[in-house]
């Protein structure tokens, strides 16, 4: 019934959320990480601005006390202080013309010792940012003009902040690699665990399918829904166990019950070709082959009734319908079989009209298979009595036998296809009667129940008027 | 009366076709849907028997368009399925009656009767009668040899019917289906009990049996050398 399907690895779920795991991880990560750089990065920048901000404004202090003379000594000084190559001091006239500078011949010069490009409001600073050809890392630059005109320019290399960021970027990168690695690990062990519950339910499946539907897959704590899904899985085995045996049953009777007719009916056509009968042998054959026929027939009907029936509410033509008129037709139709057998037939109540939905020829047959089978089992001399009551959610009728009763044990079984009692073993009959009885009232929404009485059983029929049909 | 039979299984129609011609009928054959198209629609015939699966053309096909040429030849149809849906469609598609498969012959025979006398539309008589035995039906009144018969009233239903189809078999399930309105056969004896007490009345105090068991098959009414 199964065929073991091969998972692709791509396509399971293991991998599925293994990889959803990791792309949530990583996308938070890399967020975090964005949300640290930004503020590190404006941090450093700021504290660079802040540094040379001051030096600039030590440096307008010295120049008004001090002229250029003394502005060239100190930036020649704080210039090597500083480390060569990593800063640049220069005082330029508003022409652009160099008054005062460190050393100089590392940096570019036109670009920029040039006077700042929009007229600086005196005292004001202003700030650029540069990329120079043959230096790795970036130039911050500040002016600053005094307030005689001259214009103090100062350029500070950028590397310290950026080697900074550039390391924080690699051992992130690095930090990154390794926690996906592990995480992806991690996630998908944490997936297969999760999912282990359900290969195990599919490994069973898969085996049952293939061998007996006895086998239960195992109920460990794998958790809530895993525990639910096998408790889902094991009830539908069950189920489908008994709706197995069910079968099995029902073919064995069915071949049984089609068996004594069939050698009826075999047995007396070769008896009778054998012999040397007259034409009366062979009609006596005959009708005894039509009656064997009939029998096959209308079990074979039966057994379609059933399944129609069993098949529910959906398939009735239901219409409104005066169940008193049927119990009186059908008591109408077995009166003469009553009398014959000695058995009084009588309804308790004077008749009046009471409404049901249903299916008429199905409502007939309910209550002649009924009928018919308290006069089987009502000895003579005996009473069948019919009675109906009716309730808010719909009628019941009851019919009440003088007869042998029912065996406790058999109680529960007597509405089973094709069971008979020991009781009933005797009689004929296709043991499919009550079963189609029963069909019918639940396709009607209602129920057949059975007990015994005093003085026999007792069959009552609900079927729910037209306000409580469907 | 000349019958049409459309039937693609040999078997079947050799034993309908048999039966039909110990009955008086003549019958046509054609063993799939476009022969017996064809045949319905250039012969003039007074009834046709159907079956609804049929090769190349099915069933209730032909009837459609039988139906859709002004043909209007009484159609028995005949099918393997039961369900009332079935019967439905049937009909539906302009069969005036209905035969589940396996069904019995007796049955076929008076189904196709009915049809005729329906569609020749002969006048409905008051009077039913078979040798002395006499049926008023305006009166509702039974006479043998001029003596009245008190009958209940679905013995009189039951004697009726048997008078409609004198000399020809009804079975338990026609019996059932015309009298008491029940479209199956219990398979219990209360045809039989009816039957056994229609004869009491009938025919046990006077000269000569009317009803006649035909065992396995059903009831016929007829006078009998």
């Amino acid at each position: 019934m199964f065929s073991k399907k091969r998972i692709s690895f791509l396509r399971s779920t293991t991998f599925r959320l293994t990889l959803w795991y990791l792309v949530l991880f990583s996308t938070l990560s890399l967020v975090v990480f964005g949300a640290i750089y930004v503020s590190l990065s404006s941090h450093l920048y700021y504290q660079t601005d802040k540094e040379i901000m001051n030096t600039a404004t030590e440096f307008k202090t010295l120049y008004e006390e001090q002229g250029s003379k003394g502005l060239q000594a100190e930036f020649i000084r704080e210039a090597a202080s500083r480390g060569t190559g990593r800063v640049f001091f220069v005082l330029l006239s508003p022409a652009g013309k160099l008054l005062a500078t460190s050393d100089v011949s590392q940096w570019h010069k036109t670009e920029i010792l040039a006077p700042h490009a929009d007229a600086t409001p005196t005292n004001k600073l202003s700030f650029q940012t540069f990329s120079l050809p043959g230096h790795r890392h970036k130039i911050r630059v500040v002016s600053l003009v005094t307030a005689d005109g001259k214009v103090i320019k100062i350029g500070s290399t950028l590397e310290g902040d950026e080697i900074l960021l550039e390391r924080y970027r690699e051992r992130f990168g690095m930090g990154l690699l390794i926690m996906l690695v592990c995480g992806g690990f991690i996630g998908w062990l944490l997936a297969r665990k999760a999912m282990s519950g359900v290969i195990q339910v599919t490994e069973t499946a898969t085996h049952i399918g293939r061998h007996k539907f006895g086998r239960r897959v195992a109920v460990s704590d794998q958790g809530e829904e895993i525990n639910n899904l096998v408790q889902a899985f094991n009830d539908m085995l069950e189920r489908i166990e008994t709706l197995l045996h069910e079968l099995e049953q029902i073919t064995d009777n069915i071949a049984h019950e089609l068996r004594t007719p069939l050698t009826r009916i075999r047995g007396i056509a070769e008896t009778t070709l054998k012999g040397n009968g007259n034409l009366d042998d062979f009609r006596e054959m005959a009708a005894v082959v039509i009656d064997g026929s009939d029998d096959l027939i209308e079990m074979i009907g039966i057994m379609l009734e059933i399944a129609k029936a069993d098949s529910g509410v959906a398939e009735l033509a239901a219409v409104s319908l005066d169940m008193w008129e049927i119990i009186e037709d059908a008591l109408d139709l077995f009166t003469p079989v009553a009398d014959d057998k000695h058995i009084t037939l009588r309804l308790t109540e004077s008749p009046r009209p009471v409404t049901v939905m249903g299916d008429l020829p199905m409502l007939q047959r309910l209550i002649a298979n009924l009928l018919d089978n308290a006069i089987k089992y009502t000895p003579s001399g005996g009473a069948v009595t019919i009675s109906m009551t009716t309730g808010t959610t719909g009628v019941k009728v009851n019919i009440a036998d003088t007869g042998v009763g029912i065996d406790e044990g058999d109680i529960p079984h007597i509405f089973d296809r094709f069971y008979r009692g020991d009781k009933s073993r005797s009689t004929n009959g296709s043991g499919l009667g009550l079963s189609l009885a029963q069909a019918i009232a639940r396709a009607h929404g209602g129920d057949i129940s059975v007990k015994n009485t005093a003085s026999g059983s007792l069959f009552s029929v609900f079927l729910p008027n037209e306000s409580s049909f469907r | 009366m000349r019958i049409l039979l459309v039937e693609d299984d040999q078997q079947t129609a050799h034993f309908i076709i048999k039966g039909l011609k110990q009955e008086g009928f003549t019958v046509d054959h054609a063993l799939d849907g476009k022969d017996g198209l064809h045949i319905a629609l250039t012969e003039p015939y007074d009834a046709a028997i159907i079956d609804i699966m049929l090769p190349k053309l099915d069933g209730l096909m032909v009837i459609d368009k039988m139906r859709r040429e002004d043909s209007d030849i009484p159609v028995i149809v005949l099918s393997a399925k039961g369900s009332v849906d079935d019967r439905i469609k049937g009909l539906q598609a302009g069969g005036d009656d209905y035969l589940v498969k396996p069904f019995a012959f007796s049955e076929l025979v008076a189904r196709l009767h009915a049809l005729v006398r329906r569609s020749t539309r002969a006048d409905e008589p008051t009077t039913l009668s078979v040798g002395n035995l006499k049926m008023d039906l305006v009166r509702r009144k039974v006479f043998r040899n001029d003596i009245e018969i008190e009958l209940q009233p679905k013995e009189f239903a039951l004697l009726e019917y048997l008078l409609r189809n004198a000399g020809r078999v009804v079975s338990k399930t026609m019996i059932m289906e015309h009298v008491w309105d029940y479209n199956f056969d219990p398979r219990t004896t209360v045809v039989e009990s009816r039957v056994c007490r229609l004869r009491d009345k009938v025919d046990r105090h006077f000269e000569g049996n009317l009803i006649h068991t035909i065992r396995g098959v059903g009831y016929v009414l007829e006078e009998k050398d």
